[in-house]
């Protein structure tokens, strides 16, 4: 059984460059994917954007669809996105060893700059003028943010799925209105989709 | 707080982040601010402009600022490991079985309802920093009922949202322009307040 679902979901692994060929393919993704991660302004979709770039574009490690897929599945499960395609193209690029290297990669330029910010905003934090720039970026972060709702709110939308629309709205409210915990809510709207495509007898999509 | 605690707080953000970057700030919230009080509500909203501000992922920024601050460098290595370490495992075994589980109608069906999730609850997150930010004690605040009001942040608000939507300008131009109007804002109400 598990030899059959290998035999079929076989991942095409590009050749494993032998020795020290190897090592210099693995620096160099551990290279790219920290770069990448320590320039890149905002945020996920961005980082994906720019690792098509190294990665198809430029190197020609991986194709098209292949980085789209990535894409894909990266957003559509849990985790940070960045983080996942770094896994996904990891694995494809180097083997298993390939994606330990693109996700410490991906982690350690934040986790540097972020536990030094962290020092400063302790020693910054007490300064009114400090706070007056805090509060001007806080109300443009509010902004972001209620921009990509309105974003991702609308592509549910286009997609036609009324269903989706109608979860969105029921989970905005019931995140704003109750104190529901949140692990409930996400999973209570992935039972709902389920039990939607069960009731049409399987035939959705 | 100990830090096996900050370990299973971020462990159980890493699970249920799904859609990835803003999709794991509600989350964040609701462990440190609401169910541990770990952070304010103030703090929390700083570290979320400070993550955004910073190059590289939103959702790990925000992580490793949370654990530095609350565990100094072991409270970072902690919280950021513990958020990706859900999602290396999930996608490692989705990886092997990606062909047969894209086209499946179940797990389709379950992101449909998953999706519609993520969107309502970065809007709920989108309206609780909202309501901070304009119900804060800025330099421009004035009192309304007893509570304060910033309308300078209620513009700041609104201007910031035309420049994202309707001219397209890039988050970071954004962010930058309404710290400066910020600052100016902390002038002007020195200069003519006393």
């Amino acid at each position: 059984m598990l030899d059959k679902l290998k035999e079929e979901h076989r991942v095409a692994l590009p050749e494993k460059p032998a020795g020290g060929k190897r090592l210099s393919r693995l620096l160099e993704l551990f290279w790219l994917t920290f770069r990448i991660s320590a320039v890149t302004l905002g945020g996920g979709y961005a980082i994906v954007a720019v690792m098509k770039r190294e990665f198809v574009d430029k190197r020609g490690w991986l194709d098209e669809r292949e980085m789209l897929d990535y894409t894909a599945i990266s957003q559509s499960t849990i985790g940070p996105t960045a983080v996942n395609a770094s896994l996904l193209a990891g694995r494809k690029i180097a083997g298993t060893l390939g994606a330990a290297v693109a996700v410490l990669g991906s982690v350690l330029p934040p986790l540097i700059v972020m536990t030094f910010m962290a020092y400063f905003y302790a020693l910054m934090e007490g300064s009114s003028l400090v706070r007056s720039v805090l509060a001007g970026m806080q109300a443009a972060t509010a902004a972001v943010i209620a921009d990509a709702a309105i974003s991702l709110g609308m592509s549910v939308w286009r997609m036609g799925r009324v269903f989706a629309v109608v979860v969105a709205a029921v989970t905005f409210a019931l995140a704003t209105f109750t104190p529901i915990s949140t692990s409930i809510l996400i999973l209570g709207a992935g039972v709902a989709g389920i039990i939607r495509v069960v009731a049409k007898g399987g035939a959705a999509r | 707080m100990t830090l096996i605690q900050l370990f299973f707080s971020f462990l159980y953000v890493g699970l249920f982040a799904i859609g990835g970057g803003y999709a794991i700030i509600p989350l964040i919230e609701q462990q440190v601010v609401q169910q541990h009080g770990w952070l304010t509500g103030v703090e929390f909203a700083d570290i979320l402009t400070i993550s955004q501000l910073t190059p590289g992922p939103i959702a790990l920024n925000c992580a490793s600022f949370v654990g530095a601050r609350l565990g100094g460098i072991a409270g970072s290595v902690i919280a950021t490991f513990a958020c990706i370490l859900p999602a290396c495992v999930v996608v490692a075994i989705l990886a092997l079985l990606y062909e047969r589980l894209h086209n499946h109608p179940v797990w389709a069906g379950a992101l449909t309802g998953l999706r519609g999730a993520t969107v309502g609850m970065i809007a709920a997150a989108g309206l609780s920093l909202f309501i901070k930010v304009i119900l804060a004690e800025g330099a421009a605040s004035v009192r309304v009922m007893g509570t304060a009001f910033d309308p300078l942040a209620l513009v700041i608000f609104f201007g910031a949202l035309y420049l994202l939507r309707r001219k397209k300008l890039g988050t970071m131009t954004v962010m930058l322009l309404c710290g400066a109007v910020g600052v100016a804002g902390y002038f002007l109400s020195h200069l003519f307040g006393g």
